[in-house]
């Protein structure tokens, strides 16, 4: 599922419309309706967002997807790093959705006692 | 994915063992990886006081929760390196750590106490940075260590970690090396026993573990990592590893079971007599050993003392 945030100025606030599938026109028609009648629409596409180290990045990625494709996707050796979500462990076969934020954290370290 | 103990959700799966656990019996897992290299190897006695060496990483400071966990007496010293903010960062986890647990920490602070730090110490001597770090740091564990009174010193290498060394001690046929790469390295010649309780734990568990620990820390790689070889064979053992699950162990203790005996045989007959360093009195095949050259080199390079021409330190890991 694709989410957009999307804030209406007249409603005052922000809230999400599912982009998937068949819904995805039927909220863009949403959307542009909404802004015919009201005027300006700001919207975001919210993403899985995958926080990577060593450089520090960001990078962004359709949801939903299992842990295990976005370790292909990135080119991640699953060895080499562990996968948290808010101060927890997520496995490979768990699935991550759009608007979740993720970290690969490497688990590599050098040097020589 | 299920835990292999309780069939609860697991948080970690470790496909060497073909297993994956809940975070319970993750912990179960860790702690009766290290107890069965304690036993197996020998390495500590219900009573003996140990130094943890402590880096501020995830290595080091899951061992010393899991050597108090396991109720054993372990002091932790940091060593002050002197690069730059990294240290600041490491060693405040380090602090943050102790004072948690309750437990002691000593700090040194190799400007302050010998008069160096690393990144000074490696221009000077021209060396690399983890070559003049590694035999700074071995030197001042074990100075510290008896001078403390403590019997063992605990290092947190893991499973990765000497499963790289012995890659690069073979790529380099290091044959001095390869027969004392051990788990366990006795007191003798003035050097404190030192131990490596963590061989069976691999550093994804260690982090995985310092993670569901609520442990905090130093996840940035220290800056003067960059080029290291031992990261360069790490992740291609970790290729390896991901096509073959179980290879990196079933190589190191391959090696321990079938190959150490072979060179610990062909070493010791070829083994250099070992004397006192004219400075610092620590045993060394030169007139002055490793690192009162590298000292003196770091902090007063016109009054170098050079040893015999053919002088090599030996090195314990
Ligand atoms: S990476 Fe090298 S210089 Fe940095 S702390 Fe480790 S051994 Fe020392
Ligand atoms: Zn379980
Ligand atoms: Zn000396």
């Amino acid at each position: 599922m694709r989410l957009w945030q999307v804030c209406f100025q007249c409603a005052g606030g922000w809230y999400q419309v599912c982009l998937c599938g068949a819904d995805r026109q039927a909220s863009r028609e949403q959307i542009r309706w909404k802004a015919a009648v009201h005027g300006e629409v700001k919207a975001t596409i919210l993403y899985v967002k995958v926080c990577l180290r060593n450089p520090s990045r960001e990078v962004e990625l359709d949801g939903p997807m299992k842990v295990g494709e976005i370790l292909v996707a990135l080119h991640v050796n699953p060895e080499s790093v562990i996968v948290i979500r808010d101060d927890e462990l997520l496995t490979k076969e768990m699935a991550v959705a759009d608007a979740d934020s993720i970290e690969l954290r490497p688990v590599i370290s050098g040097g020589g006692v | 994915m299920k835990c292999r103990v309780c069939r609860g959700q697991a948080v970690i799966d470790i496909r060497r063992h073909n297993a994956a656990f809940c975070r319970e019996h993750f912990f179960e897992h860790v702690q009766s990886q290290v107890k069965r290299s304690i036993k197996t190897f020998g390495m500590l006695a219900p009573d003996d006081k140990i130094l943890v060496a402590v880096s501020g990483g995830k290595d080091s400071l899951a061992l010393w929760d899991i050597l108090l966990s396991l109720d054993y007496k372990a002091d932790g010293l940091y060593i002050g390196l002197g690069i730059g903010e990294y240290s600041n960062f490491s060693q405040e986890k380090a602090e943050v750590f102790a004072t948690s647990r309750g437990a002691h920490l000593h700090v040194v602070n190799m400007k302050d106490s010998y008069g160096y730090d690393i990144p000074q110490g490696a221009v000077s001597a021209r060396r690399a940075p983890c070559g003049t770090c590694g035999l700074s740091k071995r030197y001042v564990m074990n100075q510290q260590a008896c001078k403390a009174g403590y019997e063992v010193i605990a290092t947190g290498h893991n499973l990765d970690d000497e499963v790289a060394t012995l890659f690069g001690n073979v790529l380099h046929w290091n044959l001095d090396a390869l027969s004392r790469q051990r788990p366990v390295l006795p007191t003798e010649h003035g050097f404190v026993k030192k131990i490596k309780p963590l061989v069976r734990l691999g550093e994804r568990e260690m982090a995985a573990y310092c993670v569901l620990r609520g442990i905090d820390y130093i996840v940035e790689e220290c800056p003067m990592s960059e080029g290291n070889t031992g990261i360069r064979y790490k992740e291609a053992l970790n290729e390896i590893e991901n096509a073959s699950p179980g290879t990196k162990h079933q190589f190191f203790f391959g090696f321990l079971d079938r190959g150490l005996d072979h060179f610990s045989e062909q070493a010791g007959v070829s083994a250099p007599e070992l004397k006192s360093c004219s400075n610092c009195g620590a045993s060394t095949t030169g007139e002055i050993c490793a690192f009162c050259r590298l000292r003196q080199m770091a902090t007063d390079p016109e009054r170098v003392t050079v040893g015999s021409p053919s002088f090599r330190p030996r090195r314990r890991h």
